[in-house]
């Protein structure tokens, strides 16, 4: 199994392991499509050069900090997945807070690395439709709802009120509750009684006193965003690959 | 003057009783308590004056009521815990009104006011007790003491007993108007005396049950620990020996048999470096122990952790509750297959602020909108065999950390997530 027009950068300044764990990758990656780097400047270089889609990087080298690197390919790339390599099996906690693709320990492991390639296509949404289905509480009885359906969720006087492509319904569950339930699906809970989809929104505008925002939604519709929340929807907009201007 | 003196101490007197059971703080006992009895002095001495005997017999149930409300403002403990003071208090305030008959003028309003009230409190503690107060500490040692430990089963017919006794008593002093002052009394103290040491005895026997779990408990993770060292200790055994084979293979120029040697034995050590992230050796011990069992019913269980755990609010044996239940219920659904070739996915990851638990497996049947809704319900459950505590356990666990868990289906995958908040005040202690 080898995935077509998949780019990948391997980080590692060590070169024997770097060696290793590139003829472990080219099992699913063709080979000129595997560059590598050992070094900061390469890394730059790569960077700068080519359309990297996944970052395998070493964090523990000792000329360089692992941590600025990852940072790096975050910004000049932000569509990159990244992947942490480590020879030690504890990770450092600093590591969980950059929620990569993967964590892989050295040597790498063939059928293990099968399922950072099936996660990356997961995360890229490669796979195609997905289905997945929550079961939510309703006005009678429960129903099946498919996060990826959602555009947007309103609160409207004691009610939460989805609203999805063709129809809109109604629900029993916090808006907290969904907050929690939905925010690994995209949703992005952008004030006290709204939780948009992030792949709806259009864009996102500032009034004339820059006191208030208004995200603008493909499907027409007009949401407020909190002043607070206002640059946590930034973040996540920009880890999506969205640019502000 | 005496009447107001006598509702001011047996207010204090019943709050202090009332407050014992949940307030680990002295002072705030003691300050709350003579609030109490200096408000209900001045407040029944002002509807005195009023002549308001009607205000007069609404005046303690309010402020004890009132009080309540302060107490769970002041603790921002749980409601049961509050409700349990207030029916403790009241109820040990009920067994001196007896007494009021000697100093109150007009009586009779007051005595039925607090004795109607009484037998309200006694229903309200019924009920929590019946319900068993749902998220409270309480709650837990009552519910799981009842089909695994037979040999210590409270039973909520104590309470009714010493609540019934206090009514008799009581009832039997208003009646017999014959009895003295010092009757009275006596058997006030007496009523007293018997609710204190109900309670206390409740308690006791909860503690003590508890205790028996945490050892039961101890016992398990030590044996599951031990086995999961084991595994380790003899890698470490080994280490040496393959080190001297590689050696001696390089030495004789072997190189097609030290390859497939050193093969081997890197797809073992990854088998154990799976659960290596792990912080705390009791979490990885119990999921090894899964593993094991698993294997054992021919099923694979794949591993993803990209989190030690160190920072979750829960605690050891709280995140091992999680673990256990939501693999067991994956091993015993997956158990009933005949196509097992998709296994079970676990996976812990931190997202944010969060710790995210995930179980996934294939079910035979898919679960309609309804079912997957009521799995959290306690008593619910689609296995037979199984009581339906598990998950509804697990969701009040969440609730109380103020996380989530929930299902996700995707045909005929079943995922069970749960969010946990991270507790950063949790320093990494090791």
């Amino acid at each position: 199994m080898k995935t077509e027009d998949l780019k990948v950068l391997l980080i590692d300044d060590e070169i024997s392991s770097l060696e290793a764990s590139k003829i472990k990758l080219s099992m699913y990656v063709s080979e000129e499509n595997i560059y590598t780097a050992s070094n900061a400047v390469e890394v730059l270089r790569a960077m700068n050069s080519i359309p990297v889609n996944i970052a395998f990087v070493d964090v523990e080298m000792p000329e360089t900090d692992g941590f600025a690197i990852i940072d790096y390919i975050r910004q000049s790339q932000p569509k990159t997945q990244v992947v942490f390599l480590t020879g030690h099996v504890e990770l450092g906690a600093k590591s969980y807070d950059y929620e990569p693709l993967d964590f892989l320990s050295k040597p790498l492991d063939v059928l293990r690395l099968k399922r950072t390639f099936e996660k990356y296509e997961r995360a890229a949404g490669v796979s195609g439709e997905k289905r997945e289905q929550l079961a939510l509480k309703g006005a009678n009885g429960f129903m099946l709802i498919a996060p990826a359906e959602i555009f947007y969720i309103a609160h409207v006087g004691r009610k939460n009120v989805l609203h999805m492509e063709s129809e809109t319904c109604e629900v029993r569950t916090s808006l907290d509750e969904l907050e929690l339930m939905l925010g690994e699906y995209g949703l992005f809970r952008c004030h006290q009684s709204f939780i948009v989809s992030l792949r709806q929104i259009r864009s996102v505008s500032q009034s004339d006193f820059g006191r208030t925002f208004t995200a603008h939604l493909l499907c027409g519709e007009d949401l407020p965003v909190s002043r607070g929340k206002y640059p946590l929807l930034c973040e996540e907009l920009s880890r999506k690959g969205i640019r502000f201007i | 003057m005496l009447s107001f003196i006598l509702v001011g101490i047996t207010v204090f007197v019943s709050w202090i009783l009332g407050l014992s059971f949940i307030q680990p703080k002295k002072e705030l006992v003691f300050v709350n308590a003579g609030i109490t009895a200096a408000l209900s002095i001045i407040l029944s001495w002002l509807a005195e004056q009023a002549s308001q005997t009607f205000l007069l017999s609404a005046v303690i149930p309010g402020l004890f009521l009132l009080e309540t409300a302060a107490i769970q403002l002041q603790c921002h403990g749980h409601f049961g815990n509050s409700i349990i003071a207030f029916c403790l208090a009241f109820a040990a305030f009920s067994a001196f009104c007896p007494l009021f008959r000697f100093t109150q003028r007009q009586k009779s309003p007051l005595i039925i006011g607090v004795w109607s009230c009484f037998v309200v409190s006694l229903v309200i503690f019924y009920l929590m007790f019946y319900r068993q107060f749902p998220g409270s500490d309480w709650s837990e040692s009552f519910h799981s003491g009842q089909h695994d430990q037979s040999r210590l089963n409270i039973q909520q017919a104590h309470i009714y007993t010493v609540g019934a006794v206090l009514c008799a008593v009581n009832a039997i002093l208003l009646i017999t108007d014959t009895a003295t002052i010092w009757q009275t009394i006596a058997a006030c103290t007496a009523a007293l005396a018997l609710l204190w040491t109900g309670m206390l005895l409740i308690i006791l026997m909860t503690f003590y049950k508890k205790e028996r779990l945490t050892v039961l408990l101890e016992q398990q993770y030590r044996t599951e620990t031990q086995a999961f060292m084991n595994v380790i200790r003899s890698q470490r055994h080994d280490y040496n020996f393959h080190v001297q084979t590689i050696a001696g293979l390089i030495a004789g120029n072997k190189i097609e048999e030290c390859r497939s040697y050193v093969n081997a034995l890197e797809k073992d050590s990854a088998e154990m470096n799976v659960l290596m992230p792990i912080r705390d050796p009791a979490i990885s011990a119990t999921i090894f122990s899964f593993q094991l069992l698993a294997i054992r019913n021919g099923i694979s269980l794949h591993i993803d952790i990209e989190y030690d755990l160190s920072q979750i609010a829960t605690d050891v044996y709280e995140t091992n509750k999680i673990l256990s239940n939501l693999l067991q219920n994956a091993i015993d659904e997956v158990s009933a297959h005949t196509d097992k070739s998709f296994g079970i996915w676990l996976t812990i990851i931190k997202r944010g602020e969060f710790c995210v638990i995930r179980v996934s497996n294939k079910v035979k049947d898919i679960l309609q909108a309804e079912q997957l809704g009521r799995l959290y319900d306690q008593g619910y459950t689609t296995k037979k065999g199984h009581e339906g505590v598990g998950l509804s356990s697990i969701r009040l666990l969440a609730e109380r950390y103020h996380g989530i868990i929930y299902t996700q289906t995707e045909d005929d995958i079943i995922h069970f997530i749960a969010r946990i908040p991270i507790n950063t005040a949790k320093q990494e202690e090791y």
